[in-house]
């Protein structure tokens, strides 16, 4: 097992329900709901979770890949019609007490069902139409479900993975140029399919202070509370853009502002250290890898997580638009942390199994 | 197990590792930029963040001191402010907009389109204001259902207030927005757009005194603008507070005597001036003003046929009628055109030239001397008198009794007018007849007086010769309770004729009360002599009403105006009043009782006062020195 990534995602995971605690305890509501109590629940499930998967070969999970795929195309059909409406999106389905966002399963499902498809190919030879257009219909299937709902951040980061994992198999030279040339032409086509919110959100992100009221508040009161942060931070629970509510959805998709505020340089480095030692212990993972399954496995999870990473980042820096992305790990959120903390099982899971391979082999 | 690794997946190749390598390396840059936009962002532009967070977090809120209070002379109070309860929204924080636009706009009774579409149209982040004073049971409503409804809150902001209403409204005043051609003006002293400042009345007049200091506390705010706690607090600096020289329970009186008229009160001290009483009818009330009025209660102001907002008491100008002829008995004895005990025949006719001057009593009053032709209110006997003076004499008189020009009390005061030939030739160019002169002689022709002037007029007679000017404001209290400014009596002129001349005219004008053929004997008082004249005054020529019209039947505006002015005691005199009825259609004496009720009523309340001021003054004749110790209580 791989100690390292296990301590860098007991640490995150620590990260986040301090944090947690310190962007909520401003808000009477949810102190009173205890999230980071609940958070720290979460955790412990997924931990659990985590080790119970630990118990069988990944290979269980890849064999059962289109089955697991198949259900979660029917969960996203589902949700399309029943789906509990939050912020103006269907993106949950409720079961009793529990809620499951179903895109949280899309991802590993995609990353799942193209590991077993082309994991099963023998031949070293790059990718071709041919074979790709399987492939990318799988991916788009689910990312067209998720774009309806509408999630347009989830949706484009399971398209990216897809296309991580495609890259990392090898691709034609000309299958890359085709599709290059294909996504700058489709790109103004795109801009049109947007809805006005989503097109300002862009806009806002090259000129912020444009109306820093409006779509831009978000994002230059998150640029505020970071950069106000200065070195050393303003302390834990110190942070005034946090505690007087300048930021939005500061528990969930803006944490790393919080963090950034109130621990400071010291405080944001030191995490972005944490997920640089994760990423690097994924990738090491995928590397050594029993098989092609298990390293594309590695692989596209090791792209979720690190899209996931800089989107949010990269969102709380004012460098992206803003879209709903929680930073991993360390956002509050059941679903979340627990697929989480299940992909991270996976991960270890083909980091273990190359030693029975090793074994067999000696 | 193990076969699933031999048979289905071939180990990983080395191109696929090269490019997980590839992966690690593009990954790593992308972090690498991050840690770039974090350096820049937290160590070199961190300084100016921290800035902008503490601009972000740090408000200055303005802060209003409450305005000084307005009291009456005894203490009673006239004018506070009390605290009004606004309903703001902060959009942002509202779960579900559109069920709390319907809540707001049926407790506050607008119309849901109209407010759901202004919230829509507002910043999401700032308050909005709902509505500006709302009840206190919405608000007691508002804060029991304060969970349900995030997003909504209530503010107190501080508003005038005048518990007694429409009572002395008047001469309190109003207090409006600040116009723009103002804020011009009173940009360097401390006002903004939308502050409160007084437009009418003494609060308008004394706006410099009653205004409390404005400034700026420091608070830590909440992104949605709510103040979490204060920095720097502001030591508030409040308005000083000012006395005026109203007897309120005494201008309550008058107000209810006067209810249902329309006209003016008006009760001064005459030892210096000092107004007691003020009343102008019909009045409104200041409280609609308070918080900015309402379009409708404007426009009903502004459309109303009678003039509510009008001040008569200093603004309305009107022909004085008969007690013109307290001028005219001045400039007669002054000028020695008669002397007080000679009589003239009254037949109740005075031909001149072509036209006949009617007296008010058909048949006339018989041999009358000056005293009796004031009890009596004679009319030919002022024909005669004010033929044999001219125009020019008796305009000399009545300016030296403050007549045609205003006394000085308020600055949106009327003067009045004292028609003469130079007046009559600048106006119509057209010189004057002496025809005219013979109108003017009973108050008649072109002359107007303001019900000001009619009091200050009366108490000047009743002091003996003393033309003060008439004031309100009694001091100017600040907050700690010392003295800013404390009001002396202004003379405005001393009347040069002889004291024996005033001894006459007030014997007749207390003819007027207590003789037997007096004019306004219903005035009487059992214990107290008191001296006074009426007027009626005819507001168009006869000749175009005919005389025997019920004054019902003629349109108002062609009803006589209806003039008491008495003072009393008749020998020390402590109160001075003059009434006015507009358009009444009733003679002068209607109104004397209401005199008698007023004088009574005042003079027993300070009975004590004025018996210990007698015991220096009666019977003595004032001197002719400005500075009058004797003659202020």
């Amino acid at each position: 097992m791989d100690w390292l990534l296990v301590l860098a995602t007991l640490l995150l995971s620590l990260t986040g329900i301090f944090m947690i605690y310190s962007a909520i305890h401003s808000n009477p509501v949810f102190l009173k709901n205890s999230l980071h109590l609940k958070q720290a629940l979460w955790s412990s499930i997924g931990l659990c979770i985590l080790l119970f998967i630990l118990f069988f070969d990944y290979h269980i999970f890849t064999r059962w890949a289109y089955f697991f795929y198949a259900i979660v195309i029917v969960l996203l059909i589902v949700v399309l019609f029943t789906g509990q409406v939050v912020y103006g999106a269907k993106r949950w389905l409720v079961f009793g007490p529990l809620r499951l966002q179903p895109s949280e399963l899309a991802r590993l499902a995609v990353i799942l069902v193209l590991a077993r498809y082309f994991g099963s190919r023998g031949e070293e030879e790059p990718i071709g139409f041919k074979e790709l257009i399987p492939a990318f219909a799988l991916a788009i299937a689910p990312v067209l479900l998720i774009v309806r709902q509408p999630d347009l951040g989830t949706g484009f980061t399971v398209f990216l993975i897809a296309g991580a994992m495609v890259l990392a198999v090898g691709v034609k030279r000309r299958v890359i140029l085709a599709i290059g040339c294909l996504a700058i032409a489709s790109a103004p086509l795109g801009w049109f399919f947007l809805k006005e919110y989503q097109r300002r959100r862009i806009l806002t992100l090259f000129n912020p202070d444009a109306d820093p009221l409006g779509a831009g508040y978000q994002s230059l009161q998150s640029i505020i509370a970071v950069g106000s942060g200065e070195i050393w931070g303003k302390g834990l629970l110190q942070g005034t853009q946090s505690r007087l509510h300048f930021l939005p959805e500061k528990h969930t998709d803006f944490i790393f502002s919080v963090l950034s505020e109130e621990l400071g340089f010291i405080g944001s480095i030191t995490v972005l250290a944490l997920f640089f030692i994760f990423i690097l212990r994924c990738l090491s993972a995928a590397l050594n890898a029993a098989d092609k399954e298990g390293t594309l496995l590695a692989v596209g999870i090791t792209t979720a997580f690190f899209l996931y990473i800089i989107f949010n980042i990269g969102m709380t820096l004012g460098l992206m638009p803003i879209v709903g992305i929680p930073l991993p790990l360390v956002s509050y959120g059941g679903s979340a942390s627990i697929s989480s903390f299940i992909a991270i099982a996976l991960v270890l899971n083909v980091g273990m199994r190359r030693k029975s391979l090793t074994l067999a082999f000696g | 197990m193990k076969e699933w690794h031999f048979n289905s997946n071939p180990a990983t190749s080395d191109a696929l590792k090269r490019r997980v390598v590839i992966f690690g390396l593009c990954f790593g840059l992308v972090l690498f930029g991050l840690f770039i936009r974090l350096w820049n962002l937290q160590v070199i532009q961190g300084a100016k963040f921290r800035t902008l967070s503490e601009d972000n977090r740090i408000a200055y809120r303005l802060v209003q001191s409450p305005r000084g209070m307005v009291f009456d002379s005894r203490g009673k109070l006239l004018a506070d402010n009390r605290a009004s309860f606004n309903i703001y929204l902060t959009r942002e924080n509202v779960n579900n907009l559109k069920q709390t636009i319907r809540l707001l706009a049926e407790i506050t009774e607008q119309p849901y389109e109209e407010l759901y579409n202004r919230t829509r149209n507002a910043n999401p982040f700032r308050p909005f204001l709902i509505k500006a004073d709302i009840s206190r049971k919405t608000m007691a409503f508002l804060e029991e259902h304060k969970p349900d409804y995030p997003g909504v809150f209530v503010q107190v902001t501080p508003l005038r207030r005048y518990p007694s209403k429409e009572q002395a409204s008047h001469l309190l005043g109003y207090m409006g927005e600040v116009s723009n051609r103002q804020l011009q003006r009173l940009k360097k002293r401390d006002y903004r757009q939308g502050d409160l400042l007084g437009q009418y009345g003494i609060e308008r007049t004394q706006e410099k005194f009653l205004r409390g200091q404005s400034g700026f506390k420091q608070v830590e705010v909440d992104a949605y603008g709510r103040e979490l706690r204060v920095v720097r607090p502001f030591v508030e600096k409040p308005g000083n507070d000012i006395y005026l020289t109203i007897d309120m329970e005494l201008q309550k009186k008058a107000e209810e005597l006067f209810k249902a008229h329309e006209g003016s009160i008006i009760i001064l001290d005459p030892s210096d001036g000092a107004i007691l009483a003020m009343v102008s009818k019909p009045s409104f009330n200041p409280n609609i003003f308070a918080g900015g009025i309402e379009a409708r209660d404007w426009k009903a102001l502004m459309q109303d046929p009678l003039k509510p907002l009008e001040n008569r008491a200093i603004r309305g100008q009107y022909p004085p009628g008969s007690i013109f002829k307290i001028v005219m008995g001045f400039a007669i004895l002054n000028e020695k055109i008669a002397h007080p005990r000679e009589k003239i025949r009254c037949h109740g006719l005075f031909p001149f030239g072509k036209k006949i001057f009617r007296d008010w009593k058909k048949g006339g009053h018989g041999p009358i001397d000056f005293v009796q032709s004031l009890a009596q209110s004679c009319d030919v006997y002022y024909y005669i008198n004010g033929n044999k003076l001219g125009i020019e004499r008796i305009a000399h008189y009545a300016r030296m009794f403050g007549m045609g020009s205003p006394t000085g009390f308020g600055a949106a005061e009327k003067g009045g007018l004292v028609p003469s030939d130079a007046w009559k030739r600048r106006r119509f160019k057209e010189r004057w007849y002496e025809g005219e002169t013979i109108s003017v002689s009973i108050g008649q022709g072109f002359n107007l007086i303001t019900p000001i002037q009619a009091a200050n007029l009366i108490a000047t007679v009743a002091n003996g010769g003393y033309l003060w000017k008439p004031y309100l404001v009694k001091k100017v209290l600040n907050p700690g309770g010392e003295t800013l400014f404390e009001s002396q009596p202004q003379l405005i002129r001393k009347i040069p004729i002889a004291q024996e001349i005033f001894q006459v005219v007030r014997e007749g004008l207390k003819e007027v009360v207590h003789g037997k053929r007096g004019t306004a004997k219903k005035a009487q008082l059992p214990n107290i002599l008191m001296a006074g004249k009426t007027g009626t005054a005819q507001t168009v020529d006869l000749k175009y009403t005919g005389r025997k019209k019920k004054p019902e039947e003629l349109p108002r505006k062609f009803r006589d105006h209806s003039w008491f002015v008495a003072f009393a005691p008749y020998e020390n005199p402590a109160i001075a009043i003059a009434i006015l009825g507009e358009n009444a259609g009733r003679p002068g004496s209607f109104f004397a009782p209401y005199a008698k009720e007023l004088i009574s009523f005042y003079l027993e309340k300070n009975e004590k006062n004025i018996l210990a001021s007698s015991e220096t003054t009666a019977g003595k004749p004032l001197s002719a020195n400005d500075n009058v110790p004797g003659i202020r209580r």
